[in-house]
């Protein structure tokens, strides 16, 4: 029988004082409002309504799954945003960040500029896409129109605007994936593209062949971020079209918004935000173990 | 063609394809300062105009009439703040984790899918409890709540800079004379100062430019430099170019520190893809 | 699988005693339980009567040189070397006049202000032995400390720690994959694998008395034949049948081999250095056609080849031989093993000049 535990104990002792802090503030503040959001999601808790608060059961539940067409409607658009972002900005980050891997005159500059996108508030940036992308004054109609002659109303036509707002996503995000890509392309051994060259191999097999498999964590990397990010994205909706026209931009999270922060109907968002969080953790566990394997 | 004149050809592409993405990445910081800078007139003008008669008033209207500077330094003690919090609770988080796998990964995984609660989800039943014990428009709630939102990206980060560090060196300290303790103080810490450096400057970035908290929970007195932007949206309609105005205020400090610190953060991302 | 399993060793008082095995053997977790950063499972560790589990690493008063050698990166050369000193609360005059000290041993004096990337392979390695032996340790761990080291280097070093280990009293541990290194510094070595020790003894009794296969063919170099074989018996008389030739044995062996062998499935062992080649037939030689000769001075390694089996042969240089050549060997030494467990059965020395 061991009687090494003493050293055990000493270091797992040390180990878990050291957990503590992390662990009050993330149990301490998940925890409590988690409790409450299951607590508000069973009840018909409306803030504009002072006697609001019955107790409902799972009445909020079956009303969003299977009758409020708002709800389902949101969640298609919350899909369509992202598999419509990630469709576009996975193959442009990965053009971008070989780009910028290239031995170019001023090349820590342009990667330097391309981080600029990064930093930059999303509201900050989502009110000038807005004025940018008005259907009167706005200078991308005005340039669309001088290339191709005719130009869409962008956020103010009910058809085009989610994917305005995916083209927004696409300027602000696409420099993350480009820099994951340049870190992994920068952490590639040498080898393989040598021998590749000598035998003969032209640059888009080694692209194919060596380049896209050897990057493919990373690429899953890039992917998981986004996968997350662009299911939460608020703020440039918010800035950009305010959900509108009428309800065309109405992801799931402002979906979320509106109806549990400005119709304040608060159980009935807080049932709506849990199944929120389920799809989304499922969805990432998914991916994940899609990806180690 | 030959072989000379190909790779000419190719290069000329290159720096073409990415003059064609600086453009597109700069054009609309470019517009932004153009808009703040031009008056009413020029911004609603069709078409657009690129050639315009500068002008002030925006920001005269910004600072005489909107609460920026409140919000500049309420965004600033915030960052700070959160920063503060964050980086000593995520250190020790992180070294524990990366050093005793404590809990298993469970424990990792669940300050992980913090990270992916859509903040939205979150701030609904937060927005309840904090108007219910008085706690809106209020900088500590805005700092907590960035705090637990920023923690799990924190841990996660300095966890694999730690990874990064051979366990040798703590047990050669500790084989010496020193206590593990001393061991991570004396030695591990010194090597970590860049990436406490970069996950600061990340935390701090992402606190500054946070939206949705300080929209939902603060009003005037707790206001930070992006909520003073939500100001100018007004019934009479939106005033364009005081928000143009404020928008450069609120996202150049961010671009300084960006391309001050452009090493570190190329570093950061770099190493939390590596992981 | 476990990493170690039932180590008993005993280590004496300012002994030099080697682990010797290859990667995967559990010679690192052994050094690092003794030092202190690991726990074992079960089982307990002393020094002298004391029994040392609980001990915190700090308090073991042993000092450990790793394979990568674990300079703080971050600490010039002297405040690496010092840290020991600094942890024991020493004042700073005794700490200057100790580490200039055994920086002039290691003669490295000249780069105490430096810092470790700014050192060579073998500059590191002495600063990190510094670091060991500052603190006059009762005992130094060194975790496989010339493997990073060029041919020269180490052949330089391993005369080093042989004088140093006579000059200081302390007992050393040495971990090593390099059979020829601890052969040739250790006092007595532990062969290990797969987290087994196998054997312990002084050198020569591991490379003349190996006690199992792996042993005989870790210990030499060029690794020792081993020859699967049969024993039968014919008419009174037994051999054992290697396929390609048979090697008659005595009345005696026979009978040691008859009573200890689990099965009559052996393996017949000879070390290339036991095999005499004669150019001409003689009674009981078995006959061999040289495949390869390669020359490794000062001797030469003859290939033979017999059917489809090779064995080696280490000749002295005036031996002239062609592959195609046929030649004659008798067997001055040979080991049985038992093919099944692995152990010893007996051995036999023969002259035959």
């Amino acid at each position: 029988m061991s009687m090494s535990g003493r050293i055990k104990s000493t270091e797992r002792k040390l180990a878990l004082l050291m957990l503590t802090p992390a662990i009050i503030l993330v149990f301490g503040l998940t925890l409590f409002p988690l409790f409450s959001a299951v607590y508000y999601g069973l009840t018909d808790l409306d803030l504009s309504n002072p006697l609001s608060g019955k107790f409902l059961g799972s009445f909020n539940y079956y009303r969003l799954l299977t009758t409020d067409s708002d709800f389902q409607q949101a969640s298609m658009r919350s899909m369509l945003f992202t598999i419509g972002c990630i469709v576009i900005q996975l193959p442009l980050g990965i053009g971008i960040g070989l780009l910028l891997n290239q031995p170019l005159k001023g090349q820590k500059i342009y990667r330097a500029v391309v981080t600029l996108p990064l930093v930059a508030a999303p509201v900050a940036v989502g009110q000038i896409w807005r004025i940018m992308y008005h259907y009167e004054f706005g200078i991308i109609k005005y340039i669309t129109e001088l290339i191709f002659g005719w130009s869409p109303n962008w956020t103010a036509d009910p058809n085009i605007a989610l994917t305005s707002i995916i083209i927004y996503d696409t300027w602000q995000w696409t420099p993350f994936i480009a820099l994951i890509i340049l870190a992994g392309l920068q952490s590639l051994p040498t080898e393989p593209f040598e021998s590749a060259k000598v035998y003969g191999a032209s640059s888009l097999q080694i692209f194919r062949y060596i380049t896209l498999p050897m990057l493919r964590p990373y690429i899953g990397l890039a992917l998981i971020f986004r996968l997350i990010d662009t299911l939460r994205t608020w703020d440039p909706i918010w800035a950009i079209t305010q959900g509108g026209p009428g309800q065309a931009t109405e992801t799931l999270s402002f979906y979320l918004y509106r109806v549990g922060l400005k119709q304040f109907f608060i159980g009935y968002a807080c049932a709506a935000s849990l199944i929120f969080l389920y799809a989304v953790i499922v969805l990432c566990a998914i991916t994940l173990r899609r990806l180690r394997l | 063609m030959n072989r000379e004149s190909r790779e000419a050809l190719q290069k000329a592409i290159l720096y073409i394809l990415m003059a064609i993405v600086i453009v597109i990445v700069l054009f609309p910081i470019i517009w932004m300062g153009l808009t703040a800078f031009k008056n009413d007139r020029d911004i609603l003008s069709i078409p657009p105009k690129i050639l315009f008669t500068p002008t002030l008033e925006n920001f005269g209207f910004v600072f005489e009439r909107s609460n920026v500077v409140k919000g500049l330094t309420n965004s600033l003690i915030t960052a700070i703040a959160v920063i503060a919090i964050t980086i000593p609770v995520g250190l020790l988080a992180a070294y524990s984790l990366a050093r005793y796998n404590v809990g298993g990964g469970h424990l990792a995984f669940y300050i992980l899918t913090i990270k992916m609660f859509p903040p939205i989800a979150a701030i609904i039943p937060y927005f309840v409890i904090f108007r219910n014990l008085g706690l809106l428009d209020n900088l500590a709630s805005l700092i907590l709540l960035n705090s637990l939102f920023n923690l799990p990206f924190t841990t996660w980060l300095l966890m694999s800079f730690i990874k990064e560090i051979p366990t040798d060196l703590e047990e050669a300290a500790m084989i010496a004379g020193a206590t593990r303790f001393e061991a991570f103080r004396e030695v591990i810490l010194p090597l970590l100062r860049p990436a406490l450096a970069v996950t600061a400057i990340f935390a701090g970035i992402f606190t500054w430019n946070e939206f949705l908290f300080a929209y939902i929970i603060t009003r005037t007195e707790a206001i930070t430099i992006t909520r003073v932007m939500a100001g100018f949206f007004t019934e009479r309609g939106i005033l364009w170019g005081p928000l143009s105005a404020c928008a450069l205020i609120a996202t150049i400090p961010m671009f300084v520190l960006a391309l001050a610190t452009q090493k570190y953060i190329v570093r950061g991302l770099t190493l939390g893809a590596v992981k | 699988m476990p990493v170690l399993n039932n180590i008993n060793l005993d280590i004496r008082d300012g002994e030099f005693f080697c682990l010797l095995g290859p990667s995967g053997a559990g010679k690192t977790t052994l050094l690092r339980i003794i030092a202190g950063v690991e726990i074992p499972t079960s089982g307990e560790i002393y020094f002298d009567d004391r029994l040392m589990n609980d001990v915190l690493p700090k308090d073991r008063n042993v000092s450990m040189m790793f394979q990568s050698y674990a300079l703080f990166p971050h600490m010039t050369v002297f405040d690496n070397i010092a840290y020991p000193l600094r942890k024991r609360k020493m004042n700073e005059q005794e700490i200057k006049n100790a580490v200039e000290k055994i920086a002039d041993t290691l003669h490295i004096k000249h780069l105490l202000s430096r810092l470790p990337k700014q050192l060579s392979g073998g500059e590191r390695q002495r600063v990190a032995l510094g670091r060991a032996l500052v603190i006059k340790p009762d005992v130094l761990l060194l975790d496989e400390p010339l493997t990073n080291l060029d041919a020269k280097l180490r052949i330089e070093m391993r005369a080093e720690f042989k004088k140093l280990s006579k000059e200081l009293r302390t007992t050393i541990i040495y971990a090593t994959p390099d059979q020829a290194e601890a052969l040739s510094v250790a006092d007595r070595i532990a062969v290990m694998n797969l987290g087994v020790v196998h054997q312990v003894g002084i050198p020569d009794e591991l490379y003349h008395e190996p006690m199992d296969t792996f042993v005989a063919s870790f210990v030499g170099s060029p690794a020792m034949n081993m020859i699967e074989c049969t024993l039968i018996e014919e008419n009174g008389k037994a051999y054992l049948d290697a396929g390609e030739f048979k090697y008659w044995l005595t009345k005696s062996m026979a009978e040691v081999i008859m009573k200890q062998a689990s099965s009559n499935d052996l393996i017949l062992g000879v070390r290339p250095e036991d095999i005499v080649i004669l150019m001409e037939p003689q009674e009981a030689a078995i006959m061999f056609e040289v495949f390869a000769y390669e020359a490794i001075k000062p001797d030469a390694v003859v290939d033979l080849k017999v059917g489809n089996r090779l064995i080696k042969v280490l000749v002295s240089r005036e031996l002239m031989l062609n592959p195609g050549d046929k030649v004659w060997c008798k067997f001055n030494r040979i080991y049985i093993f038992d093919k099944k467990t692995g152990q010893i059965i007996t051995s036999e020395v023969k002259s035959h000049g």
